[in-house]
């Protein structure tokens, strides 16, 4: 245990952490989107499928959302302790510093990272927890199972303008979160060959692409639906 | 040609520093940047005034003594280059160039454009070594290793120490100068039994001098004189992990 925590205290160790908490929280993303493509097939097919999460799945979901909320403390701890660790080892600033190779998307790690968390609180509170800030969320009832409107409440937070514009910035901050995070968490845990690693930085943009795309498409889809239940 | 330099003046470590302007006159194309500053400490001389220090040795890219970030960038503009290889006809007459010597805790400032780059040194008497003693130069081919294995690990063994990568690094990671030296090792028959302790130690060590983190921004692979690439760090990266994690050897040792 003792070797452990070296490990996990060390530069490398530090990185590693960070890749493997960060492909976690990605690979969740891509479930995620899939999931929410239920709400294309209408309000009942949606609000059941929240059902069968939140109830008849919930001893599985229940850990999978442990796991990512200590990914996620994980992640902030060392994302924290780097950048501070970072700042200290280069003490007096360059008075004149190019860069060749960093992006937009690799400089602002911790800023997009910040913004992200802002939006996973209110997301979670808008969604998962009854629709905490919004007034909560209507029940429906299908078949005599009465369960939360998830589909009503999200298409009437949608239909507002502002929340699908400022839902729409959340995505793009998380396309540059993960351009940089999904081929840098595989270099930080050591794969790079050359066969693969050219593939691996165009596959990683264009997982980034696909997620805060796929995610983009249905809230603008949602939002066109101005709230009402098909 | 004649340039305009604004170079980093400070007198000792303790002193805070400042830039200074000073110009370079009838200065040659094909003088190397190096000469160009021997140029401007002559005349310095004649005028009485303290030269700029700045360190070098070989003058022919292969020492990594020649540390000067020129412009924002390690070794100046040019790739794959050392200060002393660069020529100024690399820069447009009348420019103005700006001088500064490397900056990282790790590597304190002693004099003007000179940098104490011990901790390299220190990583390097952790572990960047073979203990066993091999006596005298063998036969070529005593040892077979595979041309592909022999070629990764001379790309690696290019590294000339310059510390480069560290001031070209946004977080000042020496990431780049121990992997190097681990990646190297590993693919070799004489390095591969001790590459477990080895890079436990280099790595600890690099941790307890106060280099940055690696973030994977890459700045350390552009700015090698040398052209490392930065697949030696993933190397390393494997190496430590499955050193730390599934080795018997201890991760401070
Ligand atoms: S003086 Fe030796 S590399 Fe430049």
């Amino acid at each position: 245990m003792h070797a452990l925590k070296k490990y996990m205290a060390s530069s490398i160790g530090k990185k590693q952490m960070m890749g493997a908490t960060g492909i976690s929280l990605y690979f969740y993303l891509i479930v995620h989107l899939a999931g929410n493509i239920a709400m294309l097939f209408g309000a009942e097919r949606y609000n059941k499928y929240g059902y069968l999460l939140l109830h008849e799945m919930a001893e599985i979901i229940v850990p999978v959302e442990i796991i990512l909320i200590f990914a996620i403390l994980i992640h902030i701890r060392l994302a924290i302790q780097l950048t501070l660790e970072n700042r200290a080892a280069r003490p007096v600033a360059y008075a004149m510093k190019k860069s060749n190779q960093q992006t937009l998307h690799s400089a602002s790690m911790m800023m997009t990272g910040s913004a992200i968390l802002i939006f996973i609180f209110i997301h979670v509170a808008n969604f998962r927890f009854g629709g905490a800030g919004m007034g909560g969320m209507p029940i429906v009832t299908y078949d005599g199972v009465a369960m939360k409107d998830l589909y009503g409440t999200m298409m009437r937070a949608f239909s507002q303008w502002w929340y699908t514009g400022a839902y729409v910035v959340a995505m793009m901050l998380i396309f540059s979160h993960l351009s940089h995070g999904v081929q840098s968490s595989l270099q930080s845990l050591g794969f790079n060959h050359p066969k693969y690693t050219p593939f691996v930085h165009f596959a990683g943009r264009a997982y980034a692409i696909l997620i805060s795309g796929g995610f983009i498409l249905l809230a603008i889809w949602a939002y066109f639906q101005h709230g009402g239940t098909p | 040609m004649n340039f305009t330099l604004r170079v980093w003046r400070q007198r000792n470590a303790a002193d805070p520093g400042a830039f200074q302007e000073y110009q370079a006159k009838d200065i040659l194309a094909d003088m190397s940047f190096l000469e160009m500053l021997d140029e401007v400490n002559i005349d310095l001389v004649h005028k009485n005034q303290e030269p700029i220090a700045f360190e070098s040795d070989c003058r022919e890219g292969i020492c990594g003594t020649c540390c000067q970030m020129i412009d924002g960038e390690a070794h100046g503009p040019e790739t794959g280059t050392t200060v002393c290889q660069l020529f100024m006809r690399s820069f447009k007459d009348g420019e103005t160039i700006v001088i500064e010597p490397w900056r990282a805790r790790a590597f304190p400032i002693m004099k003007d454009l000179i940098v104490d780059r011990t901790a390299f040194d220190d990583i390097i008497a952790a572990g960047g070594f073979v203990t066993a003693n091999v006596g005298g130069a063998q036969d070529g081919n005593n040892i077979l290793i595979p041309k592909p294995d022999a070629d990764t690990a001379m790309d690696a063994a290019q590294c000339i120490g310059c510390g480069a990568c560290v001031a070209a690094c946004p977080n000042a990671s020496a990431m780049l100068f121990v992997a190097a030296k681990v990646s190297h090792l590993a693919h070799l028959p004489q390095g591969r039994p001790e590459k477990a302790r080895r890079a436990l130690a280099m790595v600890s060590k690099m941790d307890g001098l106060g280099f940055g983190n690696c973030r994977n921004h890459y700045e350390c692979e552009a700015a090698c004189p040398k052209e490392i690439s930065v697949a030696h760090i993933a190397k390393m990266n494997r190496e430590y992990g499955s050193a730390a994690l599934l080795s018997d050897q201890d991760p401070s040792s």
